[in-house]
């Protein structure tokens, strides 16, 4: 005799279940279980994970889940076939979207109405009356399902050890024989091993909200819900064999499995009369003719049938027409768009204007990212601009309907933060206790806590509680906590997505999810696009509308001269601020160190300097071979073929997976493996397995062990970070393409910037000053001459000037300036004409006066003000338009604004300012401090002590950088670039988070073009600005003494 | 007559409080805390702190960020304005009218008191002094009205003193929001360019009208002196007080005596109404030109005796100096608590509990015997049977928790007896227990009930718990610790009995 398991709550009945899916398959595999089921409550979330696993496994998975019914008791559900399947995926589609996520709300009748192909068990309550019987609802409602159900219904009965089990089975047995129902054995598992059970009760008190010395009977007495042994269940149903064979022949007429489950590809994307293949083919030619006008270069075309054949092998063409008609649709809502990732690297998607880098010109070697040996469906992501991104997603579910197109979940999983968080909680700790374990955690989980450990026992060896809170907390590490939404992952199908999976309201409004993570639909082979925003895209869509309002040019991304050598002499000056990607600081530094010349060192510049790279310690042996100070090398031919491109150093993912394949023997699906589970790797401990492979493959094929571990090092930093050749590729196009326009057209650049912000790293102030620096001529606002967004006005010099929009006033509603605008006429010639003309309120006319936007009618920001103040007693009828003023009023003199005055102001209406910069006022306090401006840094040596003053623009202290704090400092010549390290940044703590106006004094590095200031000192001048605002003048009038 | 006030700003009123009551945490920077949308922000800060650039409104991760290791606690902001109150009362010693303002001032109305104290100066010192040695810091200020001196002690200096009718010359200097206005007002003058008083005042009233409004001149005339504010004195700020006025100073002691007769009978009288007795009152004169004069008088439980209470103060009476005669008599009852009636009924509801003579009986045993000798239990939400039970405290204690559903012995034996069994493996009932000498053979049997260690409290092995009846058809708890394993025989116990 025999049996299988087929009630399991896994981790994914959010706190409930104690244990992974891949756990509980493993852990019946080693029982010998042939067969197991995961019943997670209303949910198939976790089954992907599991089916995988069972079949690493060799045991079959039966997808299944526990139905809680709102009107009746839970039962189980276990679809017979792909028709039950879809069936309960529908079931639970509509409880999901009946409801807000993360609830499911399903009643009898919605069993009522689909139950076919599905076999069902009823869960019997925990309660148990003195009588030792069943409350009579328990007998109404099995009565009731046996009616509804047929013989498609099982008692579930299970031996849970807490002191009625003999009493229990013999009242379900009763109930069995009289309704005809047959028993189910099961031992309602929530954990894979008994040692689960306590973090199973932590588990329940965060759910309860409780503590582990609260909860009391919210737990259970024992540990025995975990996975048996065969014969210790058939042991405990001796009595009951039946109940044990009933789980046998459930899994015998259950014949579903995941693997059956057939993804197709949506299909109108194409004519009617012609297939996918043929389809795809003729608009590539089309495409093709666009791109080239001329005649097809002989390149392209060899590429284009190479690529086309391939497609047609691998029956992708589907796919690629679904990316291209959402392309389509972007370009004819004149939406920005670029696509990257393995698939798009390919002169099909140019020619199909999915991406813009030209074939011609570049290297693109499809195949050298879709490889055909690895068989794993192609990716394409696309990029949109991101403030329009929502349309192109409202078009996907228009055009395939809320049925057909999901966006993928993600699974959010516990970190140590929130582990710690939660089991600290439970187990009663004290917040300021939690604090002290949680702080200073570092990124990487793992050694953390083996530290945390280490110092808990050295500190408190006789404090078991506290190392077992720690040891809770590995285990929790890693558990799903909640389903969210993927950013923009896209799940398309032929079929109702209900068919496959289960859908669920997202927490955005209009937005659908499916229940499974991109892992799980890169498992089944399910097609996936990306639909992602990007800030860069809004900017030069905008960008290109400005050049041709102001300048009547027509710019495209792929029309954008290449190779010009003005553009990459302005990068390798890291003149980059602003420009896509290269715009950082760390990428600043690195610039003029590696000059880029050319596009592919451009490539190279956006993956360079990532996490992954430096954390590899592979960015300094590229710089150094490429400034000829080191051999370039390679230690093998094989090697050289993959890393001839970058000199020897692996930098991009793609390397890093082809050095596995071919240096260390993995499979390809074995180095995908590895790939994708390194993120989560560091979570569950088993990133030994594949270091051990990994360098055992290569020690094997002659490498050396340091080498080995050095490609290893490297491969861990990309699990989280890692970026591969074919984005760095579509990168590197918004990085030419941004450069080139902040390089011929500042002014068209700064304004394009200025008008998608929020994006990047700098404030509108910095854009603005950098703007000027080239030359660029920037007016105020005002009411007479600004629009909403920031625009062109014709101006003196080489470029146009920049005038600024209201967007850039704190406050201001859009509504309300178009009021403004529209109203303005001839112009405005007085506050009351104005008020008569627009009718704004007070409140919105005060803000136009902070940010100074009367000065056109000769009012200042005080004078402004002072007028609108008297807005409610505004002249009217007769005296419309009359100033405000009355005669009594004449003699009113407000105090005048001295100029830092208005600065410091403007920073506070619009934060920046067309006048000087704040620091240009206390220059010469700074210099009596000997402080230098930053400009001035350049003429100091390396080595020399200096003080820098400025406001600080970034603090930024990176989890990579080992507690170094990196600073910018900005004065009226420039940025200052300092380095704190740790301990300093301890000792100086305060100056450096309270301060606006930093000093700093320190030694001055200086490694070619690139200067920092290594801080020794700190000092808070805030002091200094607060002076800028201080009335300067004592009031010289007095009051009369019986003023009353 | 001359009108003059004096308003106290407790600066640091929450965290002040605080180190009162725990000490060790002074001279430390210390912060009280409150959940905003999920985030802990500040919402008091110590001197220590704030001048380490801690201030209220921030998060506790940023404060974190500057003072690692930073103290907080957790606020309670219902709290204040009772402290306040407290204070308040405290206050009547320097004035029999004392008002409330906001969460953390009070205002004195000290007209015509301060010559008690030898003048204005002594008068500020004398509260300032009062208020240090309880642990709290204040700022002082006093002059005609209350809006001047409130403005004083947040922008003047501390512990000026305005000259009569002269307020308005040491607000010109301040800034606007000095005259307590909408924080809108405030911005905007100071965007207007009009950072003191004394600029706003040089516009004319009737341009500050149109453009400001009403309130803004009320709150001038407020300030001035030109418009009377309303004062709401808070009292009685002590909860149980009582006031007797004189028609002429009293000087004879007969007299006090009957005064306070007739306090404590209309106290006394207050409180059993409440349900409170006296633990601490104070009897006070105040006399015409001189410092009142009281006395204070505890007790260690709850009193509703008004004899009791007056013979403690009679004791005391030789420390009243009476002279030149009391004008009007205060009784306050600072601390009180509630009265233990005498119980009726011991427990309520049952048919036993009703029964006086077995309380009686409970009396008289514990008497005897020893109050350890007499428990009564109530359920602790615990699996393990040593834990599900704990001792009541009183007779009418309620139980927080229910009995547990499954069947439990009626006695349970406080130590475990071990029990030598005959059982088959692995885990069925025993068939036969030899207990003190005396095989018990077993005939019928219900179990296992597994219980594991609660491990938070406690690590070690399960039991499966067993009841189990004998062929004398007594019943059993018994239990086996542990499983069987081979090479190891887990022990068994008798654990208890039921009915």
């Amino acid at each position: 005799m025999s049996y299988c398991e087929l009630q399991v709550t896994s981790n994914f009945s959010f706190l409930r279940g104690a244990s992974h899916p891949e756990e509980l398959v493993e852990t019946a595999a080693g029982l010998g279980y042939g067969a197991l089921a995961i019943t997670d409550r209303n949910s198939l979330a976790g089954i992907v994970r599991a089916h995988m696993a069972a079949k690493k496994n060799g045991l079959r998975l039966l997808p299944a889940c526990r139905l809680d019914l709102q009107d009746a008791p839970s039962v189980l559900a276990y679809p017979v076939n792909k028709a039950g399947y879809t069936r309960l995926c529908g079931l639970l589609s509509t409880g999901n979207l009946r409801t807000e996520k993360g609830a499911c709300l399903l009643y009898r009748r919605d069993l009522e109405e689909a139950n076919a192909d599905i076999q069902f068990a009823l869960v019997p309550p925990e309660q148990f009356s003195a009588a030792y019987d069943f409350a009579p609802a328990f007998y109404k409602a099995a009565a009731y399902f046996r009616e509804l159900l047929d013989d498609r219904l099982s008692l579930l009965a299970t031996c849970s050890y807490e002191g009625q089990d003999a009493k229990r089975l013999f009242r379900l047995a009763a109930l069995s024989q009289k309704t005809g129902s047959p028993l189910l054995a099961s031992n309602d598992v929530y954990y894979h091993v008994p040692e689960r059970r306590q973090l199973q009760d932590v588990l329940t008190c965060v759910r309860e909200k409780t503590t582990i010395q609260q909860a009391g009977y919210l737990l259970h007495r024992n540990a025995e819900r975990h996975l048996k042994a065969i014969d210790e269940m058939q042991r405990l149903f001796q009595h009951y064999p039946a109940a044990l064979i009933r789980s046998l022949e459930l899994e015998d007429i259950c014949r579903f499995s995941l693997d059956s489950l057939e993804y197709v590809y949506p299909e109108e994307v194409k004519h009617p009369d012609r297939t996918a293949q043929q389809e795809l083919a003729e608009l590539t030619w089309i495409g093709a003719k666009e791109r080239f006008p001329e005649n097809i270069p002989d390149k392209v075309r060899q590429a284009l049938e190479k690529e086309l054949h391939f497609v047609e092998e691998k029956n992708y063409a589907s796919y690629f027409l679904t990316v291209y008609d959402i392309v389509r649709f972007a370009r004819s809502q004149n939406i920005l768009c670029q696509g990257r990732g393995s698939a798009a690297n390919s002169s099909i998607c140019y020619c199909l204007g999915i991406t813009s880098v030209d074939p011609s010109e570049f290297d693109l070697l499809f195949e050298r990212f879709v490889s055909s040996a690895r068989d794993e469906p192609p990716d394409i992501d696309v990029d949109f601009e991101h403030e329009r991104r929502e349309e192109v997603i409202q078009y996907i579910y228009n055009k395939y309907g809320r049925d057909r197109a999901a966006i993928v979940a993600t699974v959010t999983e516990l970190h140590q933060k929130g582990a710690i968080r939660d089991v600290g909680k439970a187990m009663g700790l004290s917040i300021d206790t939690i604090n002290r374990l949680s702080e200073n955690m570092r990124h990487h989980s793992y050694e953390w806590l083996e530290e945390k450990k280490a110092y808990a026992q050295e500190r408190a060896p006789q404090d078991p509680y506290l190392c077992k809170v720690l040891e809770l907390t590995r285990q929790m590490m890693g558990f799903p906590r909640q389903l969210g939404q993927h950013t923009g992952g896209f799940v398309i199908s032929q079929h109702p997505l209900t068919e496959l999976c289960p859908i669920l309201n997202a927490r955005m409004e209009n937005r659908t999810c499916i229940e499974w993570n991109k892992d799980d639909i890169e498992d089944l082979r399910f097609m996936k696009v990306d639909v992602l925003g990007l800030g860069m895209l809004t900017c030069l869509r905008k960008a290109f509308e400005l050049a041709k309002k102001y300048y009547n040019l027509d710019w495209t991304l792929a029309g954008i001269p290449q190779n010009e050598k003005e553009v990459y002499d302005m990068i390798s000056r890291a003149d980059t601020l602003g420009v896509f990607q290269i715009e950082s600081r760390a990428q600043q530094t690195m610039l003029p160190r590696l000059k880029p010349k050319e596009f592919y060192d451009l490539v190279i510049e956006v993956a360079i300097v990532r996490p992954g790279p430096i954390q590899g310690d592979m960015v300094h042996p590229y710089l150094r071979r490429r400034n000829g100070e080191e051999p370039v090398e390679y230690p093998s031919p094989e090697l050289e073929a993959i890393l001839k491109r970058t000199l020897g150093v692996p930098l991009f993912q793609e390397q890093a997976m082809k050095i596995a394949i071919d240096a260390a023997g993995f499979t390809p699906a074995e180095a995908d493996g590895l790939r994708r589970s390194m993120a989560t790797f560091k979570a569950k401990g088993k990133v030994n397995d594949f270091e051990t492979k990994l360098i055992d493959g290569m020690l094997a094929k002659g490498y050396t062990e340091e080498f080995a571990k050095r490609i290893f090092r490297q491969l861990e930093g990309f699990g989280s970070y890692g970026f591969p050749e074919s984005h760095a590729v579509s990168f590197a196009l918004l990085v030419y393409v941004s450069s080139w326009i902040k390089c011929f057209y500042p002014d068209i650049f700064a304004t394009a910037l200025l008008n998608s912000m929020p994006m990047g790293f700098y404030q509108p102030a910095q854009i603005i000053n950098d703007a000027v620096k080239h030359g660029v001529e920037v007016r105020p606002v005002d009411i007479n001459f600004s629009d909403w967004d920031n625009v062109l006005e014709e101006g003196a010099g080489k470029h146009k000037a920049i005038r600024l929009g209201f967007r850039q006033v704190k406050g201001l509603k859009e509504e309300e300036v178009q009021v403004l605008m529209n109203k303005r006429g001839q112009g405005y010639r007085s506050m009351n004409q104005l008020w008569e003309a627009t009718r704004l309120s007070a409140l919105t006319l005060e803000k136009m006066a902070d940010a100074d936007a009367f000065r056109s009618i000769g009012l200042d920001r005080r004078k402004a003000l002072w007028e609108i103040a008297a807005y409610n007693d505004r002249p009217i009828a007769l005296f419309r338009e009359q100033p405000v003023a009355l005669p009594y009023e004449k003699n009113i003199q407000l105090p005048l604004l001295t100029e830092a005055e208005n600065v410091v102001l403007d920073y506070a209406a619009t934060s920046l300012t067309v006048r000087a910069h704040p620091l240009s006022f206390i220059r010469d306090q700074l210099t009596s401090l000997h402080v230098l401006a930053a400009a001035d840094l350049k003429k100091a040596k390396d080595g020399d002590n200096v003080r820098v003053a400025g406001l600080i623009l970034v603090r930024q202290r990176p989890g990579t950088a080992s507690g170094i704090c990196f600073i910018t400092l900005e004065d009226e010549t420039g940025f200052s670039n300092l380095v704190v390290f740790a301990p300093l940044f301890e000792a100086f703590r305060k100056p450096i988070l309270q301060s606006k106006l930093l000093m700093v004094e320190g030694k001055l590095q200086v490694e070619g073009a690139v200067i920092h200031v290594i801080v020794q000192k700190c000092y808070n001048l805030n002091g200094l600005l607060k002076r800028l605002t201080m009335v300067e003048s004592v009031p010289t009038l007095t009051v009369s003494r019986d003023f009353k | 007559m001359q009108k003059s006030f004096v308003c106290i700003w407790f600066r640091y009123l929450k965290t002040d409080r605080t180190v009162i009551r725990q000490p060790a945490l002074k001279s430390q920077p210390l912060v009280l805390i409150s959940p905003v949308h999920g985030k802990m922000v500040i919402t008091a800060a110590n001197a220590i702190a704030h001048a380490q650039g801690i201030d209220r409104g921030i998060s506790l991760a940023d404060a974190r960020a500057m003072i690692p290791g930073l103290l907080s606690l957790n606020d309670q902001p219902e709290k204040a304005v009772r402290w306040l109150n407290a204070l308040g009362g405290y206050c009547n010693r320097f004035s029999p009218s004392v008002s409330l303002s906001g969460t953390d001032t009070l205002f004195i109305d000290a007209t015509g008191c301060s010559h008690l104290w030898g003048g204005d100066a002594g008068y500020l010192s004398a509260i300032r002094n009062a208020f240090d040695a309880i642990g709290y810091q204040v700022r002082l200020a006093m002059a005609g009205t209350p809006g001047a001196a409130w403005a004083l002690t947040r922008y003047g200096k501390d512990s000026t003193i305005a000259a009569p009718n002269r307020q308005m010359d040491v607000l010109l200097p301040l800034p606007p929001a000095a005259l307590q206005l909408d924080p809108e007002l405030v911005a905007r003058f100071d965007k207007l360019g009009l950072k003191t008083i004394c600029q706003l005042l040089q516009i004319p009233r009737p341009a500050l009208l149109r453009r400001f409004g009403q309130a803004l001149l009320d709150r001038v005339d407020a300030c001035s002196g030109a418009r009377i504010e309303s004062w709401e004195p808070v009292f009685p700020p002590v909860e149980h007080q009582q006031r007797l006025a004189s028609l002429e100073p009293i000087i004879t002691l007969a007299g006090v005596e009957i005064a306070l007769q007739t306090l404590l009978e209309k106290m006394i009288r207050q409180l059993s109404q409440e349900g409170l007795g006296i633990r601490q009152a104070v009897f006070t004169g105040f006399r015409s030109r001189q410092k009142p004069v009281s006395i204070r008088v505890g007790t260690s439980q709850p009193v509703q005796d008004l004899r009791r209470v007056f013979r403690l103060f009679e004791m005391k009476f030789d420390r009243l100096s009476l002279e030149p005669g009391i004008e009007s008599f205060l009784l306050e009852v600072p601390r009180t608590e509630p009265v233990q009636h005498r119980q009726e009924k011991i427990w309520n509801g049952s048919a036993a509990a009703d029964n006086e003579a077995l309380a009686e009986l409970i009396d008289r045993i514990s008497n005897k015997f020893g109050a350890s000798r007499i428990s009564r239990f109530l359920p602790a939400e615990h699996h393990w049977p040593e834990r599900a039970f704990r001792k009541a405290t009183s007779l009418v204690e309620e139980k927080t928790s229910a009995w547990p559903a499954v069947e439990r012995p009626v006695l349970l034996l406080p130590v475990p007896e071990k029990v030598e069994v005959s059982a088959p493996v692995p885990d069925y009932p025993p068939l036969l227990f030899r207990h003190k000498g005396v095989v018990h053979e077993i005939v019928s049997a219900d179990g296992p009930e597994r219980i594991e260690q609660e491990w938070w409290l406690q690590e070690g092995i399960a039991r499966d718990y067993y009841i189990v009846e004998d062929k004398a058809g007594q019943r059993y708890w018994l239990f086996r610790s542990g499983h069987y394993q081979p090479g190891s025989r887990p022990d068994w116990y008798l654990h208890g009995y039921f009915a």
